[in-house]
């Protein structure tokens, strides 16, 4: 029998999964993979025209502007579109802010704060450790995409992204039946229908515009239905 | 009961046994800080209730109100105190603590 969960603890891991619930995160996150894979097929070998400069650099902008402000586009889009209608809340240890209010609470040598402080570090590290394990799995396997000319590697590199993405976010952030079974289907599809003629960076392209599809198309059903469930409110404050 | 049992009852902090407060410090407890909005869908109540449970908490100083911007959007913040985190994590304890020597 399963032990009754405790009601803070459910509260807190609502609160976690709160940032994901209208899907921005997730689309953005798509639209990322997407412009990164139209940035490769555009910059690759053979096609090196000025029409494809002039396509592939504003692309590459577009994709670093999405990669290193990717958190300021979602939290806009949030602040017009999410806090209206259901709130804003800031779980344990989500905000880099929470950090600073945790080496503060040091100081004052109070039992309770300083049990906040190391579950807020706690918090932190672990997460840490779940991105950067799913970031190098991630990458090593568009690596071996692009390196490895084997047609069964792309199948064992989607159900590996499949993998590392479902231990890596699981806590936080249930992604959706449409990513962790999308990418071994995408894998097999790959396998079957990519022709030889396709090199090394242009596969790593294919799997990033797949990837990026299913996000995007992810995160669009999840933000449909995120608008559907909560419409805005007439009054918002009291 | 036991007579021990029925003595942690009474001493039972009584601004957080309401079930709506008792509703408002578990959610306010399991975040940094979370707004009107937010907190009146995770509690289900209407804003006028929030609002008058929110100052009951507010005038025990369990919780402090800020009103914040996020964009042009404007944020009625709540976060709970140091006063009002140690209050709650009494009450669970006393809680905790009658309902174990009840069962017995």
């Amino acid at each position: 029998m399963l032990a009754p969960r405790s009601t803070v603890l459910t509260a807190r891991q609502r609160a976690s999964r709160y940032f994901f619930v209208d899907g921005f995160s997730t689309l953005i996150a798509g639209l990322g993979c997407l412009l990164m894979a139209f940035q490769l097929f555009y910059s690759s070998d053979g096609r090196t025209t000025p029409f494809s400069l002039l396509v592939s650099l504003p692309l590459l902008l577009a994709y670093l502007a999405v990669m290193f402000r990717q958190r300021e586009i979602v939290e806009w889009l949030k602040t017009r579109i999410t806090y209206p209608r259901t709130g804003f809340a800031i779980p344990p240890g989500f905000e880099d802010d929470s950090v600073v209010h945790a080496d503060l609470a040091l100081l004052t040598l109070d039992e309770t704060e300083s049990n906040r402080r190391s579950e807020v570090r706690q918090v932190h590290a672990d997460r840490k450790h779940r991105m950067l394990f799913m970031i190098v799995a991630v990458l090593l396997t568009i690596l071996g995409i692009m390196l490895i000319p084997n047609r069964w590697f792309y199948v064992a590199s989607g159900v590996l992204i499949s993998a590392g993405l479902w231990i890596a976010t699981r806590r936080e952030q249930e992604f959706s039946w449409l990513i962790l079974g999308g990418f071994p289907l995408v894998g097999i599809g790959m396998a079957t229908f990519l022709p030889d003629r396709v090199l090394g960076p242009d596969r790593g392209a294919y799997l990033l515009a797949t990837a990026g599809s299913l996000f995007f198309l992810d995160g669009v059903l999840t933000l449909i239905r995120y608008l559907h469930r909560n419409p805005l409110p007439k009054q918002t404050q009291s | 009961m036991s007579g021990s049992g029925s003595k942690d009852l009474s001493s039972l902090d009584q601004v957080i046994h309401e079930p709506a407060r008792l509703m408002i410090m578990t959610i306010l407890y399991a975040v940094e800080e979370a707004d009107f909005v937010y907190l009146q869908r995770e509690c289900a109540l209407t804003q006028g209730n929030l609002s008058s449970h929110l100052s009951r908490l507010e005038q025990v100083r369990y919780l402090t109100i800020s009103k914040a911007f996020k964009g042009r959007y404007p944020l009625t913040m709540c976060r709970l105190t140091k006063k009002g985190r140690r209050a709650f994590e009494g009450y669970s304890a006393t809680l905790r603590r009658v309902t174990k020597v009840s069962a017995v």
